[in-house]
């Protein structure tokens, strides 16, 4: 029986971020004719979704965390 | 004075089948409305907690005794559902920024830990994998012995200090 959710859960995450579509640079078109919502909000509002929420946070803690790294080697 | 059990013996000071449903409906913490309801404010409940001076020394002491991080994250997150201060889905979703959170804190720290990820290596009891994990064992046994002949001694080397010698 599974007790400890936590391995599950992380490789779920670890995976999630590496399928993740790389971010793409917004162009910002000031024409009369450009989009008004942002290529990666528009019908993308999985954004929002907890789990997602959370993998941005997960993410951000990660790059910390290679700064530590990174400060504990040099 | 607590009868040491022996390890098959039937634990008979646990409850029994159906016990919980004998409290109350709503008389337990988990079964109030939790106090934090999304990510974000649990998040901001645990942040400061584990930031905590008294806390930290606790945690790094516990991460150096050998206890996974996972599992030291699970608990803590158990214990904040039992509390009644997120739900379950809120705590399964904290519970890989609180495993990156203790990490952090470890690396901060500067000690080394058990994360609790890493999979064990398990060699599948089939024939050709023994097999084949014999052969690889085999060949680095060889590929060993093999650097230990080439290795010459230095002694043999003969010095040439004449103007057409070659450079070492």
């Amino acid at each position: 029986m599974l007790t400890n959710p936590s391995q599950v859960i992380y490789q779920s995450f670890k995976t999630a971020m590496k399928d993740a579509p790389e971010e793409k640079q917004q162009i910002n078109a000031s024409g009369l004719l450009s989009p008004k919502k942002s290529a990666r909000y528009a019908g993308n509002d999985d954004i929002m979704q907890p789990a997602n929420r959370a993998l941005e946070y997960v993410k951000y803690i990660q790059k910390k965390r290679q700064e530590v790294k990174d400060n504990g080697n040099s | 004075m607590a009868i040491p059990k022996k390890p098959n013996e039937r634990n008979f000071d646990g409850p029994i089948p159906g016990q919980s449903l004998t409290a109350e409906i709503g008389s337990r913490p988990w079964q109030q409305p939790p106090q934090f309801s999304t990510i974000e404010e649990a998040i901001d409940y645990y942040i400061p907690r584990l930031q905590s001076e008294e806390v930290t020394e606790q945690l790094l002491d516990v991460l150096e005794m050998g206890i996974p991080v996972t599992t030291i994250a699970n608990t803590m997150q158990l214990a904040s559902v039992m509390e009644g201060k997120h739900s379950v889905d809120v705590g399964i979703l904290v519970l890989p920024v609180l495993i990156e959170l203790i990490m952090l804190i470890a690396d901060t720290a500067g000690i080394e830990y058990t994360t609790g990820i890493e999979k064990p290596k398990r060699i599948r009891n089939t024939l050709v994998n023994k097999a084949v994990e014999q052969f690889k064992n085999e060949e680095a046994v060889e590929e060993t012995t093999e650097n230990a002949v080439m290795v010459e001694p230095v002694e043999n080397q003969q010095m040439d200090t004449g103007l057409m010698s070659r450079r070492v």
